[in-house]
């Protein structure tokens, strides 16, 4: 079977998986050109490859801040998910794979990708550099007040991997039953709902650590809801 | 000598039409499998309803009902003979073009010390009376739980979950569907859905924890007076709401002030406060009230 670009999708599959493999350790320091040749190939994993540089590169300068309970339960999730290890009675990442046959390397990506962004939105505001004050507020510094969180900024690459997924999970849906097909359709959009609800809220209170932290969950349950359906084989 | 042949045609010719319109039909399956008494059972199928209802038998009865031939359904015990520690029961379609109806029924009856893992992403799940853990995966089916005492793990994307009295470790998530909870008596509780809603019915027992997150949809909480709680509400863009019949000591520690972003938010200890009760929502309104 040949992809939009004519490869070979077994194929693809099987380099996307090699880059799974490779890309901690080329990230590491390690000699990998089968890491660079694919992401310049793939565009998914290129976003990927992209988004775990950035991150590299942002978190050096960030101080250490213990992040919330969920975080690590993302990080638990996605190691659980490459199969690092396996956890009974796991969350949405065990709901997934009885939902699943087999694991996709774009699953996986999505899972890291909802970390860094957890992570990013997690940490104080304003770690990631400088800030534009809301109107009508002074930027000054003070245990009250905080900076506005970047949504726009580092989360370009995450938004770019879900959009992704989108197209993917866009192109995918015409083969679910019109039930399923139902179903996912209004879960995304009360996700995007959410997301919607949770962004405005952001930038009309940067300070909102309410509004942060649903944004994050609904950024996670999008991605996983995308997963699961990009994985649903309908047997 | 002539006779007979025509009398084979004739019989042929009555007999393959009707193996045909058998061969077309629904079909049955019904299997006994003798187990030991806390075997595994896992159930994947497509669609249609599950039932699973725990009995006082060392044995799995399962009775299958397809709505297609081009549906089978496959049954492996482990071992394969004496008495099973696992069973799967697997709905394959055979025909993986089929646009017919592939609907699959099931009805089991096992002991009640199982653990079971359930997926059904189009259809319904029914499981009644079991000692052992529960995980049910569905995307769009309702999922209903009762009496079950182990660890219980309920995921839908777009079906309603109702659990009755649980007593073991409850997980339940949804996206679009509600989530409803009546009289548990579990001391660990997590629950969330985005759209849907959360009605939380009974007790808290001492030292539980009981953390319930919304989106959109409203949570209520309805307890009985005699109830020993600390609760923690919020809500960032909706209400939150308690009975005055039920009365609360606020708490006044500066730790305790609402949260950066929450419209409305409420601390408080209830009796004692031996659980601790977290209640989370975004643009849903929290309402917390006396069981009459």
């Amino acid at each position: 079977m040949l992809d939009e670009k004519g490869e070979h999708v077994t194929g693809r599959r099987e380099a996307c998986r090699l880059f799974d493999a490779q890309v901690a350790d080329y990230l590491e320091g390690g000699d990998r050109p089968a890491v660079i040749a694919h992401a310049s190939e793939c565009a998914f994993c290129g976003v990927i490859l992209a988004d775990l540089r950035a991150v590299i590169s942002e978190s050096a300068a960030l101080g250490f801040e213990e992040p919330p309970p969920r975080v690590w339960a993302n990080i638990r999730a996605t190691l659980e998910a490459e199969g690092v290890f396996r956890e009974p009675g796991g969350w949405w990442t065990r709901w997934v794979s009885h939902l699943t046959s087999l694991p996709s390397p774009a699953a996986v990506g999505v899972l890291a990708s909802l970390v860094i962004l957890a992570l990013s939105l997690s940490v104080s505001p304003g770690v990631f550099g400088p800030r534009t004050a809301p109107a009508g507020r002074t930027a000054k510094p003070t245990a009250e007040a905080v900076a506005p969180p970047q949504i726009s900024g580092e989360d370009i690459a995450l938004a770019e991997t879900i959009k992704e997924l989108e197209g993917s999970y866009q192109a995918r849906k015409t083969s679910f039953e019109p039930a399923v097909e139902d179903t996912y359709e209004r879960s995304l959009v009360s996700l995007n709902n959410s997301i919607r609800e949770a962004r405005d809220s952001v930038k009309e209170e940067p300070g909102n650590a309410l509004a942060r932290e649903y944004l994050v969950a609904a950024y996670e349950q999008k991605a996983e809801v995308l997963s699961a359906a990009l994985e649903y084989d309908g047997r | 000598m002539g006779r007979p042949g025509v009398s084979w045609t004739k019989i042929w010719v009555l007999l393959v039409p009707l193996g045909v319109l058998g061969a077309a039909g629904p079909s049955r399956v019904e299997r006994t499998i003798e187990t030991s008494a806390n075997p595994l059972i896992s159930l994947s199928n497509v669609t249609g309803r599950v039932t699973v209802k725990g009995w006082d038998k060392t044995r799995v009865h399962m009775v299958s009902a397809t709505a297609s031939p081009q549906i089978e359904v496959d049954v492996e015990a482990f071992p394969p003979k004496g008495q099973a520690d696992k069973i799967h029961f697997t709905t394959h379609i055979l025909d993986s073009q089929m646009t017919g109806d592939k609907t699959t029924d099931y009805s089991l009856d096992v002991p009640l010390g199982s653990s079971v893992e359930i997926r059904n992403p189009e259809g319904s799940v029914q499981i009644q009376t079991l000692q052992g853990e529960a995980s049910v995966a569905s995307v769009g089916g309702t999922i209903a739980v009762s009496d079950v005492a182990g660890h219980l793990d309920v995921r839908t994307i777009g079906g309603d979950i109702e659990m009755v009295r649980p007593s073991g470790r409850v997980e339940a998530h949804s996206i679009c569907g509600s989530l409803r909870l009546v009289s548990p008596t579990s001391s660990r509780v997590r629950a969330g859905t985005t759209s849907g809603k959360i009605f939380y019915e009974g007790d808290f027992l001492p030292d539980g924890n009981y953390e319930l997150t919304d989106y959109s949809g409203d949570i209520e909480i309805v307890t009985p007076a005699s109830a020993s709680f600390e609760l923690s509400a919020r809500s960032a863009r909706g209400k939150v709401i308690t009975d005055a019949g039920i009365s609360f000591t606020p708490k006044r520690h500066a730790a305790f002030r609402p949260p950066s972003g929450a419209s409305s938010s409420f601390f408080g200890t209830h009796n004692e406060g031996k659980a601790n009760v977290d209640l989370r929502s975004f643009s849903g309104t929290i309402r917390v009230r006396r069981l009459p």
